[in-house]
């Protein structure tokens, strides 16, 4: 499905460490607009703060924009709804319930008959590779497993968008790196559209067919970047490097000035 | 197992330890305080209190005078249990009913439930349902306030998940409200259930015919001080019991997935 994101503005208002300043709210998102096409892999990337969870929140329906709208397949966004599944970076798993119960609840949710669950719930968790840990409960995982986890739950709504934000930030680089291939293999099969949060260069080239940069706030969009090397890709490309090494720099930029204030 | 036979002998010895001085108080009035025979009468010594135990028991004098009150605190807690946990969890809910309920709810909760006796008898009489409405009054606060705090602190990120899901709110509350509440509730319900004890007690001093509190009366009415110290020992194996055969497996069964989270 395609996302359209149309003159999206959201202001926070400031905690109470800034109630000095003149200004009671701060613009988290600035205007924003930018569409994703279907099927497409777009990350969001910029510095901590500028919005980019933000953005992926409102496309959930978590959050309500101030002003501005987001469309999916030209329907207006009122509210969350299991077309978009959102990762989160914390897994935000249900402790009290072992790993096929997790996975199973969403659907258990939408009154499935019990066949249809453990047919899905089965397939989910073989696709993510969580044989033989469906007894298992959440604290027993390592991160990676219970990311593995999360995104089993996702995609066994079978849903249209998958929402990821920073969804490999809290696991170590071994790890991520063959998340990060495992993802890609996923959407490709299951031709999900994508919107992934992430502050890694790396992986945003890797995994991406877009990549919008953000500045920070407020957040504008800095550009948006076409990747169109074929997947899976080599990381040591020159291609790959430069793409990269330019958003690199774009963040080096932005960092500069943020430290200046 | 050594380790453990030696606590277990060490808290022994503490009993032996009390059992001999009380028996010597016991037979040389009260360490000469006054003369012998007042001293037997006052504190009567540990093999009489046992004869007396034996007699009570065999009779079933006992036995049913615990029934009594503990069918009362049952039936009192229960009440409280069914009206406090679902007005606790609304009110954790909704912020309406929240401000609403708050004011009454400040005021009647620091009132301990003893402070209703008068009342009761004056409403229901010298009886079950005076002695079941006062230890209502006095469980229903602590349960309130722990199941509130327990919503309070539900992960909201949990909540997202299921609106992501599309659940409704029944099925909010149910698959994860109740679930992360579990361990308030068993604290609200011990907090409750020992002040229910306390209420009844009062009730069955004050004239609430039979139980425990009656009993603690009629020793002292009938000079027979072996019968009132059979009583104050009673209830705390009672509460000892309690704890061990009900709330302790259901506290470890709930710490399990909490303190690992």
């Amino acid at each position: 499905m395609s996302v359209s994101i149309q003159k999206v503005t959201k202001h926070f208002k400031k905690n109470h460490l800034m109630k000095n300043e003149k200004e009671t709210s701060f613009r988290a998102l600035d205007n924003i607009s930018f569409e994703i096409e279907d099927g497409e892999f777009v990350s969001f990337i910029g510095p901590s703060g500028c919005g980019k969870s933000t953005l992926l929140r409102i496309i959930a329906g978590l959050l309500k924009p101030d002003a501005g709208k987001v469309l999916v397949d030209g329907k207006k966004v009122t509210g969350p709804g299991s077309d978009r599944m959102v990762v989160f970076q914390d897994y935000v798993l249900f402790p009290w319930v072992n790993v096929w119960k997790n996975i199973a609840m969403g659907l258990e949710i939408k009154n499935m008959d019990k066949e249809e669950i453990e047919r899905k719930t089965a397939w989910a968790i073989r696709l993510v590779g969580l044989d033989g840990f469906e007894h298992a409960y959440p604290h027993q995982l390592s991160g990676g497993m219970k990311q593995r986890v999360s995104i089993a739950r996702a995609i066994v709504m079978n849903p249209d968008i998958l929402l990821m934000d920073e969804p490999f930030g809290a696991l170590d680089s071994f790890t991520r790196i063959n998340l990060q291939e495992e993802l890609l293999k996923l959407c490709e099969k299951n031709s999900y559209t994508t919107c992934f949060v992430t502050h890694d260069c790396d992986e945003a080239v890797y995994l991406s067919d877009k990549i919008v940069v953000f500045s920070s706030s407020p957040a504008k969009i800095q550009e948006i970047i076409t990747v169109d090397l074929p997947k899976p890709r080599d990381r040591n490309l020159p291609e790959f490097i430069d793409i990269r090494n330019h958003i690199l720099s774009l963040g080096r930029a932005q960092a500069k000035i943020q430290e200046k204030g | 197992m050594k380790k453990k036979l030696k606590v277990i002998l060490q808290g022994f010895l503490s009993f032996a330890v009390l059992l001999i001085i009380w028996n010597i108080a016991s037979n040389t009035g009260i360490f000469g305080r006054v003369d012998v025979d007042r001293g037997r009468l006052l504190l009567p010594p540990p093999v009489e209190v046992a004869k007396e135990l034996w007699e009570i028991l065999k009779s079933g004098y006992l036995p049913y005078n615990i029934w009594v009150s503990m069918k009362r605190v049952l039936s009192g807690f229960l009440i409280a249990a069914a009206i406090g946990t679902p007005v606790g969890i609304l009110m954790g809910m909704s912020t309406t009913l929240r401000n609403f309920l708050h004011p009454i709810f400040r005021l009647f909760s620091p009132i301990p439930g003893v402070a209703w006796v008068p009342l009761a008898i004056l409403w229901f009489g010298l009886g079950n349902s005076a002695a079941v409405f006062i230890i209502t009054m006095g469980a229903l606060s602590p349960i309130i306030t722990n199941t509130l705090q327990g919503v309070m602190e539900v992960d909201e990120k949990l909540i997202q998940v299921l609106r992501i899901m599309e659940a409704n709110k029944w099925q909010i509350i149910k698959k994860c409200i109740v679930p992360s509440i579990i361990p308030y509730l068993v604290s609200g319900f011990k907090l409750g259930l020992g002040f229910a004890w306390r209420a009844v007690i009062a009730a069955e001093l004050v004239g609430v015919p039979e139980g425990l509190g009656y009993v603690l009366n009629v020793g002292r009415n009938t000079a027979n001080t072996a019968i009132t110290l059979i009583t104050i020992l009673s209830l705390g194996v009672i509460m000892i019991l309690m704890e061990n055969l009900f709330f302790t497996p259901l506290e470890r069964y709930t710490a399990n997935w909490k303190a690992k989270e």
